[in-house]
């Protein structure tokens, strides 16, 4: 074997994927020929410094740093989404339910009130935040009189299991307002936490023009 | 009430991907050198999952698939940028044709001129920095992090023909920038 053929073996051979008949006859050849044998440490020291490149740690958790970034990405979706409604026959009424084991839940100030047209199905958005995924929530509502569900009329409770993800959560309610209107209680019950929520529902007089709300953000 | 994303059985996605972000962050650092932007490429590529997330659940060997993907977006972000690197003196990243950069002993110079048989982590980091993305991938995965030509053809869906001639290809690129660098000192 001459040199011209030993070295274009230099990586198949540091990589051991060589026959035995040629690994023998280069390992040959490197004992006979010293600057083939200095190429071949060379190339073995290459290696070698690559395998032991230092790998910095990260400066933050990518994993939550991602999913962060992924949720204000959904967020910014529903959103859109929900700004693609009929703006005129829809509310939409935030509430920040702050979720967490132990700690404090954030109560609005006061109750929010909203007016809607009496006699007419209006879509009322209610959005609840929660800082993590929690699954078996038990969401309830107690209906004044005066105020139905479009598609539950009668019922003046409704009661449902659900799944609050990361961010805002929205559920909209097409209400209908006869006479006087009255308060919506609104109930998130999550193991043993508990939050509520008042929505004042009254009739627009008849000389507005469009629904109205004060939400409590 | 409205839900994200998929409309099957939740996907705890932080629980599936938290095993794989060590190893695609450091596999993010050995193709671009730089932690921020391996950062990044991370993140960038986890956000990009996350909607898709019920899909992602769904795939049998997710490692090798992270991998593929993972270096799709590293390709995709580099072609955007324009870098200045030290070509092959053809010009191209070609695979044909003989090595410019592997010589007869007969043709070498005074051996004194050798490279020395050790390199300081910055030569290398320095060396790294002057390949090509697809040489540089090839030696991260292969040399850096251990896979096989069979694993990391499986992983990128590349024929190992053309990653043998690659990994040649960038080690003797790398030598070559190394002796010449040594040549300056």
């Amino acid at each position: 074997m001459n040199c011209h053929t030993a070295l274009q073996y230099r990586d198949t051979y540091l990589d051991d994927r060589l026959d035995g008949e040629t690994q023998r006859a280069i390992a040959d050849h490197l004992r006979r020929c010293p600057d083939c044998a200095r190429r071949f440490r060379t190339n073995e020291a290459l290696v070698a410094g690559l395998r032991e490149q230092p790998v910095p740690a990260p400066s933050r958790d990518l994993v939550a740093a991602a999913m962060a970034r992924a949720a204000v990405r959904q967020r910014r979706r529903r959103a859109g989404t929900f700004g693609g409604l009929a703006a005129a026959a829809s509310l939409l009424v935030a509430v920040t339910f702050a979720l967490m084991a132990g700690g404090p839940g954030s109560q609005p100030a006061g109750p929010t009130v909203v007016a809607v047209e009496p006699g007419q199905t209006e879509r009322i958005t209610l959005a609840f935040n929660s800082r993590k995924r929690r699954e078996g929530v038990t969401l309830s509502l107690v209906l004044p009189e005066g105020v139905a569900i479009d598609g539950h009329s009668g019922k003046r409770r409704l009661s449902w299991q659900t799944t609050l993800e990361p961010g805002r959560n929205l559920l909209e309610l097409p209400i209908v307002v006869n006479g006087s209107g009255g308060t919506l209680r609104a109930g998130l019950d999550y193991g043993s936490e508990q939050r509520s929520f008042e929505l004042q529902i009254r009739p627009k007089p008849s000389d507005e023009s469009a629904p109205s709300a004060d939400p409590n953000a | 009430m409205t839900k994200t994303g998929d409309r099957s059985q939740p996907v705890d996605f932080e629980a599936l991907m938290r095993p794989h972000a060590d190893y695609l962050y450091r596999l993010a650092f050995r193709f671009t050198g730089s932690r921020e932007e391996a950062e990044d490429l991370v993140q960038d590529l986890l956000v990009k999952l996350y909607p898709r997330r019920g899909e992602v659940a769904e795939v049998a060997r997710l490692r090798p698939w992270l991998t593929r993907v993972l270096y799709r977006q590293f390709v995709d972000r580099d072609r955007k940028r324009s870098r200045l690197r030290l070509l092959d003196p053809r010009g191209s990243d070609g695979e044909e044709g003989e090595d410019p950069f592997d010589r007869m002993a007969s043709d070498a110079p005074d051996a004194e001129a050798e490279t020395s048989a050790a390199f300081t982590s910055q030569q290398l980091e320095w060396a790294l920095g002057q390949l090509s993305r697809d040489h540089r991938a090839v030696v991260a995965l292969h040399d850096m992090e251990g896979y096989t030509l069979v694993e990391i053809a499986d992983a990128l869906e590349v024929p190992t023909g053309t990653l043998k001639s690659r990994l040649h290809r960038a080690r003797a690129h790398l030598r070559a920038l190394l002796e010449a660098e040594g040549d300056h000192r």
